[in-house]
């Protein structure tokens, strides 16, 4: 069996319905499947992060649960694509290390999802955590449908808007506290997206002090939000 | 690894186990699994056919023989010792399982281990029974409250084939009582109970396998015999339910002998089953009164 642990900003906050994530998975590993785990979460929702999120004492004993049902409800010859919207980081690598310790050592490997090759160097640009740890696989050469597309580009532009903020702090556009979220939610309101295509040097110049957000965006803004 | 043997006791009916093994093979669930028949001393003229089911099977199949009959507790218990797997399920040959009851199940005993579920834990599913010439009708299982008394009740019906549990907590309740050549499966449930097992549904209400039922060649004495034997084993984990429940089991001990003589056409020890039934309890008889009637 092998395991594929797909992480990638462009999967949260808006998630994929499983039918959708099957369908890239799919595109990406032909055969691959998305488990179902509707044992550890209430809405057959394709995503892992029940066994991030819990208690830390917990985590242990849940990622152990994960591991032994894999080996225990797939066969030994399936392509599992497991997708975890975490942060590279000392969970997810337990995690790794567990299932090559249970699963074996060359049957885990880590790929992270992104819009495009352009995506990819904007969120290492804006200091994404460890971009090395894992390869990269671009969704645009995909024939991925439009309400998939959304959905991560919605994703993508609420990443860009969080990383800038911890980028830049308080000088910035965003303000202080909560103010990168309540602009994601205002610009999703109104259907505005970041450009996939804009490149890295852009979007940093407009999420530094002085800068503007209108220029990256996918129409104009008629209002920012208070 | 072996992760689910599934276990049929066979007798005389490789057509029957024909059935089955088409319905494993039509399981959602494509995990590593073997399935072990064990024959309990079948006529020799059945043998050559009871062998080309299972070479015509693709599932991994294990036959194993009684040398001669020796009764269903006995070869259930030859096939607790032949299990390799990690978990076990049952099927009698002649039943049935739906295609998605091993992957449902096993979710439900992954879920029950999610919440904390600390005690023995079995998976049990809703079935359909399906009696001769009739349509098959639905059957819940009722998992919480008093199990004991559900288990008396038949609310909760001690069928193995409803079940998936693992293989150490079908091993820890013991071997099938082989005093027992009716209801062994009751026993065996009810001293899962009683040492704090807990059962658990899958996701799904809708059933899972199914019970093609019939009582014809079953004695009405043996199952009478078996379900007193059953009452007198636990009478003491029967002792904290009421005197009114203890008598209205002692009425069902006797309807159900008489729904067997009644099938079989034995008309005098169905009047006088019914009639001891109805001394246990006037009004539950009296209740069940119209029903038999239109029968």
């Amino acid at each position: 069996m092998k395991l594929e642990i797909v992480t990638g900003e462009c999967l949260r906050p808006r998630r994929l319905t499983r039918p959708r994530m099957e369908t890239i998975a799919n595109a990406i590993h032909p055969g691959a499947k998305v488990p179902h785990l509707v044992w550890a979460s209430v809405d057959d929702d394709p995503y892992y992060d029940a066994f991030f999120f819990a208690d830390p004492s917990e985590t242990e004993a849940r990622t152990a649960l994960a591991l032994e049902y894999f080996v225990d409800a797939y066969a030994s010859d399936d392509v599992l694509c497991l997708p975890l919207p975490v942060e590279p980081g000392a969970a997810l690598d337990t995690f790794v290390d567990r299932g090559r310790a249970v699963l074996g050592p060359d049957s885990v490997s880590c790929v992270r999802w992104s819009l495009s090759a352009n995506s990819d160097a904007v969120m290492i640009a804006l200091g994404r955590t460890d971009p090395s740890s894992s390869r990269s696989i671009y969704l645009d050469d995909l024939d991925v449908p439009e309400d998939v597309q959304l959905a991560l580009l919605s994703n993508y532009t609420r990443a860009i808007l969080r990383l800038g903020h911890a980028r830049v702090r308080e000088a910035t556009i965003f303000g202080g506290g909560p103010r990168a979220e309540l602009v994601a939610d205002h610009l999703e309101r109104n259907h505005l997206l970041v450009r996939p295509d804009v490149p890295p040097a852009k979007i940093l110049s407009e999420l530094a002090p002085g800068g503007s957000l209108f220029t990256v965006l996918s129409g104009p803004i008629t209002e920012m939000p208070r | 690894m072996t992760i689910v043997s599934i276990l049929i006791p066979h007798f005389n009916d490789p057509d029957g186990l024909a059935l089955t093994l088409r319905s494993v093979e039509a399981q959602t669930w494509k995990g590593d699994r073997e399935v072990v028949v064990v024959d309990d001393g079948s006529k020799p003229e059945v043998q050559a056919r009871l062998e080309e089911v299972v070479e015509a099977s693709s599932e991994r199949v294990r036959l194993v023989r009684n040398p001669q009959n020796r009764g269903r507790p006995y070869t259930r218990n030859v096939l607790l010792d032949s299990a390799d797997g990690k978990y076990i399920t049952w099927c009698d040959a002649g039943d049935e399982f739906y295609p998605e009851k091993l992957e449902r199940q096993l979710e439900g005993l992954y879920r029950a281990r999610f919440v904390g579920y600390q005690a023995n834990v079995w998976c049990i599913c809703n079935y359909d029974m399906h009696w001769a010439n009739r349509r098959a009708t639905g059957r819940n299982q009722e998992v919480n409250g008093d199990l004991l008394g559900n288990l008396m009740l038949s609310t909760l019906r001690a069928y193995l084939f409803t079940l998936l549990g693992s293989t150490q907590s079908f091993r820890d309740v013991g071997y099938f009582d082989t005093n027992l050549p009716r209801l062994q499966d009751l026993d065996f449930f009810i001293r899962f109970v009683t040492k704090g097992g807990m059962f658990v549904l899958p996701s799904t209400h809708t059933p899972l396998c199914v019970y093609h039922k019939s009582d014809v060649g079953k004695a009405g004495d043996e199952i009478l015999r078996c379900s007193k034997y059953i009452y007198k084993k636990h009478e003491a984990a029967l002792m904290t339910h009421s005197r009114r429940f203890r008598r209205n089991r002692q009425f069902d001990h006797y309807m159900l002998a008489a729904r067997f003589t009644a099938n079989n056409n034995d008309l005098l020890k169905t009047i006088r089953y019914r009639a001891t039934a109805a001394f246990y309890s006037p009004v539950a008889f009296s209740r069940r009164l119209p029903e038999l009637v239109r029968r």
